[in-house]
């Protein structure tokens, strides 16, 4: 008889990490956000580990190298490798980066409506559905401030995505985490410092939290989406 | 750039306005109706030319991806032909398939003959589980379909929702005048619109579909949004507790104030039979100290709104006036009418009563006779 093996820590963490990733993407879409390219995968990744404390979910405990093209997951390329081999996730502008240590390769992805059905039947658990609500109030907090802060003609502009899809990348870059790991200069993006203590990104959003409670406004989607609009005029103010 | 949020950067943001809230499928309702509202304004002069068709509608199809899932729809439509949200076109028409904050907008289905060829189209070709919405702009209406809702039912109940995005002064006093006008005209009889599709009908007398309170949530959440312009309506949408929390938030931009705001909060309770006598106080209560919690700076007002549909309402609970009072909530009482069975229902009951029992009887009887045939046998 085979004996029984309990699942090992590592591969449970994997499998946290595919739909995380698998999550992310559906979000996305369901956000009506541009496609995801691989370095904003990487980054929407760091923000979302960074923020989702604020929503009460531990972040998982996956490492981010730093590269000269941004924070870089490991396990989300080869995370997207199942992905998109198990026919969830569809890829486009497949462009290969051959590196002995980063296995990098370059690409548009998008779930397909296989993909989004396996995620709606992983939104079934409770943690599945606290994770996704959280994801998809990003994305659709990122929508609404693109919608807000870029001018309208650019909104109306047939190549509005691609456009939006640079404004969201700097945006991005702009969280506070982001920009306090970026300045420590060690080879991981981490945010140093125990797992409970708060990000700068959850830290700042309990800011805006207090001042926007004055006002009635309890919904966390719109403490993301007035926090991604500090960002994106910070952007602005940089650019000028 | 810092790592923290500077008094400034804090202070630009007050401004910022609540995106559409609730479940996806609801926060689609209320873009629907964002959306309206700017297309009424973008196309102001042809509306008061009356130069828009008459004829010009629009079913807007919930969809969480629609650019995926449209291969799925042909049934409805095989078009493909992108809508771009910003541009509120005059021309705007067809069956358009759209995600919740209509960033993915695209058109199925050409223009349609009529609202008529509209509600037909919905009732034989989408599915009750999809939530969609009809826009007639000449109108100036709208009629929305949650999913789930019995299509025929739907047809027959249809509610209409004035888009009128008037632009007067507003305050809690008058928030609360269309409150009650919309209980009169959608709540207080049976055979309102928005009741129709609360109780369960005749035949189940005093008994209400499951979550009362979010069916009219839904309803004056359109409703208000369609009244005024630019008036922000929005739940909470955190997770809800067991305590059945249904809350509806109004807010309007003040000028030269202290805050950027003006709000009123609005808790909705429905008393019911089901719910059981013992209950009733006590939903009353946890309704005014919901409100209570609630307040915020800029409130003008907090509401416990209690919708009562009980078949005896001679119990009304009047030492809650002093609790509301101590903790300066508004308490509103409105009436509910149930449907009452009709003579012809209340008649089959009492036939079908009269059977089951001379049936017992008959039974009892025959075994006696049984028995006692036994008895004589021996």
């Amino acid at each position: 008889m085979a004996k029984l093996k309990a699942v090992t820590v590592a591969d449970h963490e994997r499998l946290q990490f595919t739909r995380w990733v698998l999550f992310m993407l559906v979000a996305n879409e369901a956000a009506g956000l541009p496609p995801v390219t691989r370095h904003r995968l990487h980054v929407l990744l760091f923000m979302s580990f960074a923020a989702s404390r604020y929503y009460g979910i531990t972040p998982l405990r996956q490492r981010a190298r730093r590269t000269e093209h941004g924070p870089y997951y490991r396990w989300a390329h080869i995370t997207l490798g199942s992905l998109v081999l198990s026919g969830l996730v569809d890829l486009h502008d497949f462009q290969a980066h051959p590196q002995p240590r980063d296995l990098q390769f370059d690409g548009v992805f998008r779930p397909t409506l296989a993909g989004v059905k396996v995620a709606q039947e992983l939104r079934k658990t409770v943690t599945g559905q606290a994770l996704y609500r959280f994801l998809l109030d990003l994305c659709l907090a990122s929508a609404r401030t693109l919608e807000e802060e870029v001018p309208t003609d650019v909104n109306r502009s047939p190549d509005v995505r691609p456009e939006q899809g640079r404004t969201l990348d700097q945006m991005l870059e702009e969280d506070l985490t982001y920009r306090h790991v970026v300045r420590l200069h060690n080879d991981t993006m981490d945010h140093e410092g125990t797992p409970e203590e708060a990000t700068p990104t959850v830290s700042g959003l309990s800011m805006i939290d207090t001042r926007l409670h004055r006002v009635g406004r309890l919904n966390r989607k719109d403490i993301l989406s007035a926090y991604q609009t500090v960002l994106l005029r910070r952007v602005k103010r940089a650019a000028e | 750039m810092s790592t923290q949020l500077s008094e400034v950067e804090l202070q630009a943001i007050e401004a910022t306005t609540p995106a559409p809230s609730g479940k996806p499928s609801e926060r689609f309702l209320g873009m629907c109706v964002e959306w309206a509202e700017e297309w009424i304004r973008a196309n102001s002069i042809a509306l008061a030319k009356a130069t828009i068709p008459p004829t010009q509608s629009i079913i807007f199809l919930f969809s969480e991806t629609p650019e995926l899932e449209r291969e799925t729809l042909t049934e409805l439509g095989t078009l493909n032909e992108r809508v771009y949200r910003v541009t509120v076109a005059q021309d705007t028409q067809g069956v358009i398939v759209c995600n919740e904050n209509f960033q993915q907008m695209i058109r199925i289905g050409p223009g349609l003959a009529s609202v008529d060829a509209a509600l037909e189209f919905a009732s034989t070709k989408i599915s009750a589980d999809r939530t969609f919405v009809i826009i007639n702009f000449a109108q100036r209406r709208l009629y929305l379909h949650r999913k789930g809702d019995d299509l025929t039912t739907w047809i027959d109940t249809l509610v209409p929702t004035e888009l009128s995005f008037q632009d007067a002064p507003l305050s809690a006093d008058r928030i609360e005048k269309d409150v009650q006008d919309f209980h009169h005209d959608h709540l207080a009889k049976p055979a309102n619109l928005v009741a129709q599709t609360m109780w369960m009908g005749k035949s189940h007398p005093y008994k209400l579909h499951p979550g009362p309170e979010k069916r009219i949530q839904a309803m004056l959440l359109v409703t208000l949004k369609a009244s005024y312009r630019k008036l922000q309506v929005w739940v909470d949408e955190e997770p809800q507790t067991r305590d059945g929390r249904c809350d509806l938030r109004v807010a309007w931009p003040v000028f030269n104030g202290a805050l950027p705001t003006a709000s009123t909060m609005f808790e909705l309770k429905v008393l019911y039979d089901a719910q059981g006598p013992g209950k009733h106080h006590g939903w009353v209560l946890s309704g005014i100290k919901q409100a209570e919690g609630y307040r915020r700076p800029d409130s003008e007002a907090v509401y416990a709104c209690i919708f009562d549909g009980r078949s005896v309402t001679t119990e009304q609970f009047l030492d809650l006036d002093v609790v509301a009072n101590d903790k300066d909530v508004r308490l509103r009482r409105y009436r509910m009418d149930p449907p009452t069975p009709s003579q012809l229902s209340a008649a089959k009951t009492a036939a079908k009563k009269a059977v089951a029992s001379s049936g017992a009887k008959a039974t009892r009887s025959s075994k006696k006779t049984a028995a006692t045939r036994k008895r004589s046998a021996k």
